[in-house]
């Protein structure tokens, strides 16, 4: 088998795999969080680019 | 709100997509997920890019790899944004977000997801798409 059908095949199964961690993923009542970054740090983060990117551009376009 | 396309058409804020990428299993990461099956269509802006690029450069570097990732699956991307489209926006909406915002209107998505609960009070039913938390679009995806 070449490697080109191999790297095919494995994508295949990735693809399916994927597919299945999805499907498992949308049964569970609750979702399994984790993550190193809590969302309320992201959330903090996302505002403060949000208002720098702002007043150096846009707010001066509008 | 009622969709004839197979698929959700959705916008993801910048927060929803680093939360997705941080936490592959949280509500967030299972829509990116769920992109990558193809079973929704995700849409973001060069203005959500320029977002969680400059915050993966400043705050959160390890989300480096997942979000290359994720733009190598080829999510849709809006052009950038003109000034009148811009304009138009601020007079529904004149802040911080209103890039944001314009290009969740450009996109024609049928959601707005956000973790931003102000962004979420500030925009909900001002446009066509429905503005929810990623818990709240799972909701509405595991029932149709």
């Amino acid at each position: 088998m070449s490697t080109g059908a191999v790297l095919e095949k494995i994508g295949k199964i990735e693809k399916e795999l994927q597919k299945l961690k999805v499907d498992f993923l949308l049964r569970l009542p609750e979702q399994k969080r984790g993550g190193r970054y809590s969302d309320k740090e992201i959330v903090r983060e996302v505002k403060k680019a949000r208002k720098q990117i702002w007043n150096e551009k846009y707010s001066r376009r509008i | 709100m009622k969709n004839t396309r197979e698929e959700y058409r959705v916008f993801l804020d910048t927060s929803v997509l680093l939360s997705g990428l941080n936490s592959p299993n949280g509500a967030s990461g299972l829509i990116i997920s769920l992109f990558k099956v193809r079973k929704i269509d995700i849409v973001i802006s060069p203005e959500v890019i320029e977002e969680a690029e400059r915050v993966i450069q400043h705050k959160l570097q390890s989300l480096k790899t997942a979000f290359l990732d994720f733009l190598s699956d080829k999510p849709e991307i809006t052009k950038r944004l003109t000034n009148v489209e811009l304009k138009k926006t601020s007079f529904i909406l004149f802040s911080e977000d209103t890039p944001i915002f314009a290009g969740a209107i450009k996109s024609r998505a049928d959601f707005l997801l956000t973790l931003d609960k102000d962004f979420q009070k500030l925009t909900k039913g001002k446009t066509k798409c429905e503005v929810l938390t990623p818990g709240e679009f799972l909701v509405k995806y595991r029932a149709k």
